[in-house]
């Protein structure tokens, strides 16, 4: 085991700015960083939504930036001690790391 | 409130929703498919790598009298026959449409199409488009909805469908973007939601795979069977732990070995060792884990070593999944484990998929019967087309007949009691490590053997769960992506149908197909019978019913 550092552009709608919040959680190097995702929320803070689906890289429903690139989180290994997570490059925010293709009614504009 | 109004509504958009949608809107209904994830995407069908039919891509000795006889003894004999009929007449002329509206299926170099062999099928009749089979069927399939005018709501949970007793009338849907609850007012409703694997802490299927639609089904007063059966894909990844999970296709080429290197498989089926049908290599990989004789992850030893590249090629994307986590399968022995996969049981639906309460319909891995005991591989997307083509024309016919007025009674409840749940007080374990639990439960208790004893106390564990989901906090208090609210509401469904399995499964005293009894090895002709189970007043009521066996004699001993 060794620790890892998650860093989350949290966001909800009314919130301005955005707050980057770090959580430092334990993981394995053979882990997924979808597994750290899904540990935060079962041991850590229930309130931070994600994206995720199939979880073996086919339906591309976890798609987000990670330290500014996108990627899958299920197809993401875990390489490096600290992650930025943000929603989808171009998507409209809906919270946290969900965002949405499609325009939502009242939205402001894209990240 | 935002109400939108159909003829018919379809929930889930997996291929069952899809067909049933696009069938439903070419013939002239107004469709709304909803999904509580992305359009298309959030469903089983995605992971599927092949389907299966018998067509003119077939051999010359092939026929769909062949096709049902292998699905029939694959599901030793608990399937009801005559939609198992019309699912094996019917899934040739649907992946003939497939074809027809674009899917390329892949072909050699002679033109003709190429046929996979499965285990439990005697002649080859899979086709496959590459190695995202599923995901090309549900592109294909979305596209062709929005072109027929369905209109997707995704992101919408359904938290109840409305209606009483007499007729179903529509849903009531959370809007997770928007925040809000929404209602959809329909003449008739399609549960197209999918299985349950989420059951399970090992599992093929997506996140969302929480078996809404059983509860949703038993909610409004339908007949659930089977609930008891429930099949694992044999050869998943226990290791590395990034991977756990996902199916491993090149078994198909490949040995299972246990800790001594033993090909364990001919101890429990002489002739086909590891080409034996999905329940029985569940059966032998799971006794020698249990036995002592695992693999240091907790799984068996898949030796897939040492093929020439073209088999390699034909798993592309599981071998370079699996070497991107820095597993070679073409030199390293893998880790396995049988991982929950597709369940058998589910909704009591005639042949057009009308589930017995008037304006209620259900396509796909939501219903139970068609498969008996055990799925042969490559039937599930088959029953999918063919059941969700049917459900739709007739789910149009009877849906153009004119919807209900909406009761904002019944939906006020409904928001009354959402709000109850994020007014609970905030204290004790979230609902994601309820899940954890839950998962662990079953997999203890209710798992690849059972026995007598550990259900009797998974099911008093289970009692106690129940309990613990009706006080579990909810401490994310927007609407917006409350992915915790949606957890408690997918829990709760996760516990009403984990308490069917763990009764039925108590009651079949035998052991058939996905439904293996350590205390009951062996089968009983007498329980050629489904078990059903109902909810009346708020309470689980079990019985029986009998197999329809209008084609084939069942077997007497």
């Amino acid at each position: 085991m060794s620790g890892f550092q998650l860093t989350i552009r949290r966001w909800q709608p009314g919130q301005e700015p955005h707050q980057d919040v770090t959580y430092n959680l334990d993981g394995d190097e053979s882990e997924k960083l979808l597994d750290l995702l899904r540990r935060l929320q079962s041991e850590v803070d229930p309130t931070i939504p994600y994206r995720a689906s199939c979880c073996t890289g086919k339906c591309g429903t976890c798609t987000m930036q990670v330290n500014g690139r996108p990627r899958l989180s299920c197809q993401t290994m875990l390489t490096s001690g600290s992650y930025y997570l943000e929603p989808p490059k171009g998507w409209f925010p809906v919270r946290d790391l969900v965002g949405t293709r499609a325009r939502p009614e009242g939205a402001a504009g894209g990240t | 409130m935002r109400t939108y109004d159909c003829d018919v509504l379809v929930i889930g958009s997996g291929s069952a929703g899809l067909q049933a949608g696009l069938s439903a809107a070419e013939a002239g209904a107004r469709v709304v498919i909803v999904d509580k994830g992305q359009a298309g995407r959030s469903g089983s069908t995605v992971g599927a790598q092949q389907l299966c039919g018998v067509g003119s891509w077939c051999l010359a000795e092939d026929s769909v009298d062949l096709h049902f006889q292998d699905s029939l003894k694959g599901g030793q004999y608990l399937n009801d026959q005559s939609p198992l009929r019309v699912l094996v007449e019917e899934a040739g002329p649907r992946i003939e449409e497939l074809i027809r509206r674009g899917l390329a299926f892949d072909q050699g170099a002679d033109g003709r199409y190429v046929l996979a062999p499965v285990a439990g099928h005697t002649a080859p009749r899979s086709l496959a488009k590459g190695d995202s089979t599923g995901r090309h069927v549900a592109d294909l399939l979305r596209k062709a909805c929005s072109q027929a005018g369905v209109r997707f709501l995704q992101d919408h949970f359904t938290v109840a469908l409305t209606g009483g007793p007499d007729r179903v009338t529509g849903a009531v849907l959370l809007d997770l973007v928007q925040g809000e609850l929404a209602v959809a007012a329909a003449g008739a409703v399609i549960l197209a939601t999918g299985g349950a694997g989420q059951l399970y802490p090992l599992t093929t299927n997506p996140i969302q795979a929480t078996g809404d639609g059983y509860a949703l089904a038993l909610g409004a007063g339908a007949t659930l069977c089977d609930t008891e059966m429930f099949q694992f894909y044999p050869v998943c990844l226990v290791a590395p732990k990034g991977l756990r999970g996902v199916p491993i296709g090149l078994s198909e080429y490949g040995a299972l070995r246990n800790a001594a290197g033993e090909r364990f498989m001919t101890r429990y089926d002489p002739v086909r060792g590891e080409r034996a049908t999905r329940d029985l290599l569940s059966y032998g990989i799971y006794s020698e884990i249990r036995e002592g004789r695992g693999s240091p992850a907790g799984g068996v030893f898949l030796d897939a070593t040492g093929h020439p590249d073209d088999v390699y090629r034909l798993f592309a994307w599981e071998y370079k999944q699996c070497l991107s986590f820095g597993l070679d399968l073409k030199h390293q022995m893998a880790e396995i484990c049988p991982a929950a996969h597709y369940y058998m049981g589910g909704v009591r639906a005639d042949l057009e998929g009308f589930a017995g309460i008037p304006g209620l319909f259900a396509a796909g891995e939501v219903t139970g019967g068609i498969h008996g005991a055990n799925r042969l591989g490559n039937n599930s997307v088959a029953d999918c087309l063919v059941m969700g083509h049917r459900a739709g024309l007739r789910a149009a016919g009877e849906g153009s007949g004119g919807r209900a007025a909406v009761d904002w009674h019944e939906v006020s409840r409904h928001q009354q009691r959402l709000q109850g749940l994020l007014d609970r007080p905030r204290t004790g374990a979230n609902a994601f490590a309820l899940r954890n639990r839950l998962q662990g439960l079953m997999w203890e208790h209710f798992g690849i053997i059972r026995t007598g004893t550990e259900m009797e106390s998974g099911l008093a564990q289970l009692a106690g769960l129940d309990v613990a989901v009706s006080q579990v906090p909810v401490h994310t208090q927007t609407l917006v992506a409350n992915q915790e609210l949606q957890q408690v509401l997918e829990l709760e469904n996760m516990v009403l149908i984990a308490r069917c399995l763990a009764e039925s499964a108590l009651q079949r005293t035998e052991s058939r197909g996905a439904h293996a009894r350590g205390d009951y090895r062996q089968q009983d002709p007498a329980w050629l019978q489904h078990i059903t189970v109902r909810l009346d007043d708020g309470r689980l009521g079990f019985g029986t019913a009998p197999v329809d066996a209008s084609r084939v004699p069942l077997p007497v001993s």
